[in-house]
């Protein structure tokens, strides 16, 4: 039996289509355009071949900002798409100012930049809370360079980056738990199973098809990770430009009145390229647990 | 358990009795393990630990939002940018209010980004429930392609998917309109596939049952498959709502009247060259951020909506 | 904060391209060289753009400055709008890119000299005949461009000018023996007191508060160009000398760490927040202070600026493709016109107008006797010798070099004469790309 006429689907996503075609499709043929020319901010430029490719294959910066790049996928994902799905459900029970509490979790995706500037600098700094508490209580006798070591400039934009993300996954995972079957959580309990057991074995099971999509948006935002470390480490990225990401190599081609597009573009271009192999790595792992379950 | 609420969350209408059989359980089979604090009563304890996590997450989470909340209430007279913050004003006072009202159109501008907001959210919510159902629920050719399509649509550097957009809405003669500023995110492709993920938790024997008893793809769509996805539907009206509530850049490319001016556009004429108080800059934002905490206090009871629900209530 | 440049510049471009402009032609050298009919009498409308310039302060001044000019020409109208002070160069930008770019542009001479490429400005020397006479020389240089048209041209009326004062906080210095009315008048000076500070507190507070710059550079003596105006050639031995006395400071600790990364905050931030004690800034940065920091705003002693001060500049342009362009011309000559700059700059203390006849003005050397007062009048005395040392082809890209290389110079991973030279090259590998 059919269930419905061939042209229903395509009469339904109509909208979505047209947007996806007019903002997303249209613009990824335009970068692929530029990437191929000298195209600056105001002033016209031509075809220049695959010469923007080659300058960035010798890019003093490109190395450090993969490897950034990659790194703060790496440990991004795991650690964002489990402790959200906690949160979610140490708020899920409706309990006396609960309402409060989500709401407040939430703050930090809304925070301004600037705020939250000031705020982590003023908790990372030399001088700053965590450094101050760790001396007087004597753990250390040297200050921590958060703000100033290479790697530790990282690590400190991958912690940022967990607490900006927390609500928006806790939010997403919110109304995942909503299609947990409570049956499924009752029978096993009745069957003697614990709660980590059940987390395992009902909950994450549940909400496997919300994880694989949360998973594949923290990758993505990883991979365009910029705001994090620009606001820790500056403009240059970092001491000397090792804490550079990609995204942040393709604001700095493309700003200024003397903005480099065509290079800029040719940057996203490699950028797409370079997302598309975790993405496919999840979307496997995705169908490789679909297949088992 | 305190008393329930039409508003409170499905698990709470369980009569306390079924709580009993687990306990019971618990005797019987020594080897369970703990409690789930989800389903089980809490206990005292169980409580107390709740709420002492909820609050640990609470400090970690609220810290800028006080600090600005502080420093517009600070009064003139006190340092704002100090070596150590001073979170509790000495001389608090509601004046940086009065000078974000004085100094622009704060309400007007406030309008202008509530019809933006409501556009989108609107937009959002037809957009990308059809794309999701047919996505979801449909099978027709193509349908794996073009899910590929609109997955690799995130991969897209937003830097990348800007592109065109100025370009079009000039040429739609929509320059310098409020329109003009909806028109990019009305519907987001993220958006699509949280709701076709939505979808796809819909039982497929409730649909079956559906198509037998002669229901068309809409009528499947409004009767069936929308009370399932109200969670996720409140969730993207929420992202939809903040996108727009907060975009600084696009519309101020696309605007150009002062009267048109979005709230984020026009607060940011309070911090200029020649006058930057960070206490009236700090009361703007806490005046923009009054909607987004009605909206989100307002939705969230609603975010755990989902299959699961409908099936209690069969 | 957004990645707002990148996204818009890609926008842009691809407009440009839309719009069969961009690819494959040279941008059009416009209309920038046309000459205007002033003749005639005035009358139509035009739009007047400022930027960051509508507030409490400013308003009331636009205001009677549009309606005297609209009652001495009757049948005229100006539309005055007002960008935030946050995207500006994007908003230029997609203007001109659109075509929509106001009559009258309120421009500094970076993003004018990136507009004047595209023949979007036009050309005041070729129509306003006492331009050299009315304007002040050094404001109307930073509007003439090597690049262009063998520099030529002109694109910009001066309309008010600043540079950067020393400020120094008072009770800091007490705190570690020293006295902030006999502040540092030279690099090695600094260098000297910045350690008396290192001693006596401990190495908790600092007077040195930035790394080096172009401005550092051209100050030893080194010539940022080559002599025919196009490369860059500031990789010179007095250039290395300069930065090698930094790092030695840097090393020995005068110098908070956070310098180093240019991350949000400046060197005023940490003056701000009492970190160092000495800043660079405006003419009216007291003023500012005592908006945010008011206890420490009264601790704030200004001193001229160590070597050559750096000149700022803002400048009214005028569209090549107005519609209106004798009306925008008028308009433009009148807001920056002698006697209302003077008026102007009674509301922006610290900053000196543009035209001519004020440099004279003795009005200006005069202090009230207030910290602001004897900043305003040290920043009056500095102009009249300040530099823009930024040359028009130095690019936001070559800028993040810069400061990266100097990072690297100043945690020791390369020499400063490394550092230089790998500025350098790649700077002028930019100009080329």
């Amino acid at each position: 039996m059919r269930s419905h006429r061939f042209y229903t689907p395509w009469l339904l996503m109509l909208p979505a289509l047209i947007w996806l075609a007019l903002f997303s499709v249209w613009p990824a043929i335009n970068t692929i355009t530029l990437s191929f020319t000298n195209v600056h901010q105001l002033t016209g430029g031509h075809f220049i071949g695959f010469k923007n490719y080659w300058l960035l294959w010798h890019d003093p910066h490109i190395r450090d900002a993969i490897v950034n790049t990659v790194i703060f996928m790496v440990v991004c994902v795991p650690l964002l798409t489990m402790l959200p799905l906690l949160l979610a459900l140490l708020v899920q029970r409706q309990i006396p100012g609960i309402a409060f509490f989500r709401t407040a979790f939430y703050f930090p995706v809304i925070a301004s930049a600037v705020t939250v500037a000031l705020i982590w600098k003023w908790l990372l700094d030399d001088r700053g809370l965590v450094n101050n508490l760790a001396q007087s209580m004597g753990f250390i006798h040297k200050t921590i360079p958060f703000l100033t070591d290479r790697w530790l400039l990282l690590l400190s934009a991958v912690a940022l980056t967990v607490w900006k993300g927390l609500g928006y996954y806790m939010v997403l995972y919110m109304s995942a738990l909503g299609s947990v079957r409570r049956d499924l959580h009752e029978a096993a309990a009745v069957d003697g199973a614990g709660s980590v057991r059940r987390f395992w074995s009902v909950t994450v099971p549940g909400v496997r098809g919300t994880m694989v999509l949360i998973a594949v948006l923290i990758a993505v935002n990883a991979m365009r990770v910029f705001t994090e470390l620009y606001i820790l480490g500056g403009r240059t990225g970092g001491v000397g430009g090792q804490d550079v990401s990609i995204v942040m190599l393709v604001q700095q081609a493309a700003s200024g009145g003397d903005g480099r597009l065509g290079y800029a573009s040719a940057i996203s271009v490699f950028l797409f390229f370079l997302t598309a192999i975790p993405l496919l790595f999840l979307t496997r792992l995705n169908k490789n647990a679909q297949e088992e379950s | 358990m305190s008393a329930t609420t039409a508003d409170e969350s499905s698990e709470l209408r369980q009569p306390r009795g079924q709580d009993k059989p687990g306990r019971g359980q618990a005797v019987r089979h020594p080897g369970r393990k703990g409690r789930s604090p989800i389903f089980d009563a809490p206990t005292r304890t169980g409580l107390v630990f709740r709420y002492l996590t909820l609050t640990v997450v609470l400090v970690v989470s609220i810290g800028p939002m006080l600090w600005e909340l502080s420093t517009a209430l600070k009064s003139k007279t006190e340092d704002v940018f100090t070596q150590n913050i001073q979170l509790l004003p000495k001389h608090p006072t509601l004046d940086n209010f009065g000078q974000v009202q004085r100094t622009i159109p704060v309400w007007h501008f406030a309008f202008n980004s509530l019809t933006v907001a409501f556009i989108n959210v609107a937009g959002n919510i037809i957009g990308a429930t059809l794309a999701g159902y047919v996505l979801a629920r449909l099978r027709f050719k193509g349908r794996k392609l073009l899910l590929g399509v609109f997955v690799s649509t995130l991969i897209l550097p937003a830097e990348v998917t800007v592109i065109s957009k100025l370009q079009f809405v000039n040429n739609l003669g929509l320059g310098d309109t409020l329109l003009g500023v909806c028109l990019p995110d009305m519907i987001a492709m993220i958006n699509v596939l949280l709701m076709r993920n939505a979808f796809l938790a819909l039982p497929k024997e409730v649909e079956e049952a559906a198509i037998i008893d002669g229901a068309n793809a809409v009528q499947r769509l409004l009767y069936v498959g929308l009370p399932a996805v109200k969670g996720v539907l409140s969730v993207i009206s929420i992202f939809a709502f903040i996108g727009a509530w907060d975009d600084f850049l696009w519309p101020l490319l696309v605007l150009q009247t002062p009267d048109k001016l979005t709230l984020t556009v026009g607060l940011s004429y309070l911090d200029g060259q020649w006058s930057h108080d960070p206490r009236v800059i700090a009361a703007g934002t806490m005046i923009a951020l009054i909607p987004i905490l009605a909206l989100f206090l307002g939705l969230q009871r609603y975010f755990f909506r989902g299959v699961a629900e409908g099936a209690i209530k069969g | 904060m957004r990645r707002t440049t990148a996204v818009s510049a890609i926008a842009v471009a691809a407009t440009l391209l839309a719009a069969g402009c961009g690819v494959g032609s040279k941008s059009s050298s416009g209309d920038s060289g046309k000459t205007v009919a002033t003749t005639g009498a005035l009358s139509g409308s035009i739009t007047f753009q400022t930027w960051s310039l509508k507030n409490d302060k400013f308003t009331p001044y636009f205001t009677k400055l549009i309606a005297d000019f609209k009652a001495a020409h009757p049948g005229t109208d100006v539309n005055w709008i007002d960008q935030p002070g946050d995207g500006y160069t994007t908003k230029v930008t997609s203007q001109v890119a659109t075509g929509s770019l106001p009559d009258v542009i309120n421009l500094p001479p970076d993003i004018a000299h990136a507009v004047a490429k595209t023949g979007n400005l036009l050309d005041l020397k070729k129509n306003v005949p006492t331009l050299d006479a009315d304007w002040v020389k050094s404001g109307l240089n930073a509007y003439n461009y090597q690049d262009i048209d063998k520099a030529a041209s002109f694109f910009g009326f001066p309309w008010y000018l600043g540079t950067d004062v020393s400020y120094w906080n008072k009770a800091l210095m007490a705190k570690d023996g020293l006295d902030a009315t006999k502040p540092p008048k030279t690099f090695d000076e600094l260098v000297a007191q910045a350690k008396i500070m290192h001693d006596a507190s401990g190495g908790k507070d600092y007077l040195m508060s930035r790394a080096p710059w172009l401005s550092d550079i051209a100050n030893t003596g080194t010539k940022l160009l080559t002599d025919d105006g196009t490369k860059f050639a500031f990789n010179t031995d007095a250039a290395a000398a300069m930065l090698d006395k930094y790092t030695q400071a840097y090393k020995a600790g005068y110098l908070p760490s956070n310098v180093l990364d240019n991350a949000y905050e400046g060197n005023s931030a940490l003056f701000s927040k009492q970190q160092v004690a000495w800043t660079t800034g405006g003419g009216n940065l007291i003023t500012s202070l005592a908006q945010e920091n008011p206890s420490l705003a009264a601790n704030v002693v200004p001193s001229p600026a160590l070597d050559t001060a750096p000149l700022y500049v803002q400048g009214l342009s005028v569209s090549s493709k107005s519609k209106n362009p004798a009306l925008a011309l008028a308009f433009a000559e009148y807001v920056t016109n002698n006697e209302n700059q003077t008026a102007f700059i009674k509301l922006a203390p610290g900053f000196l107008p543009g035209s001519a006849a004020s440099a004279n003005d003795p009005a200006y050397s005069k202090s009230d006797g207030t910290p602001q007062g004897d900043a305003s009048v040290i920043a009056y005395k500095d102009l009249t010798t300040a530099v823009n040392f930024t040359p028009p082809i130095w690019t936001d890209a070559m800028n993040t070099v810069l400061n990266q290389e100097i990072a690297k110079a100043m945690t020791g991973k390369e020499t400063a004469k490394q550092a230089l030279d790998n500025t350098v090259n790649q700077a002028n590998a930019l100009l080329t790309q």
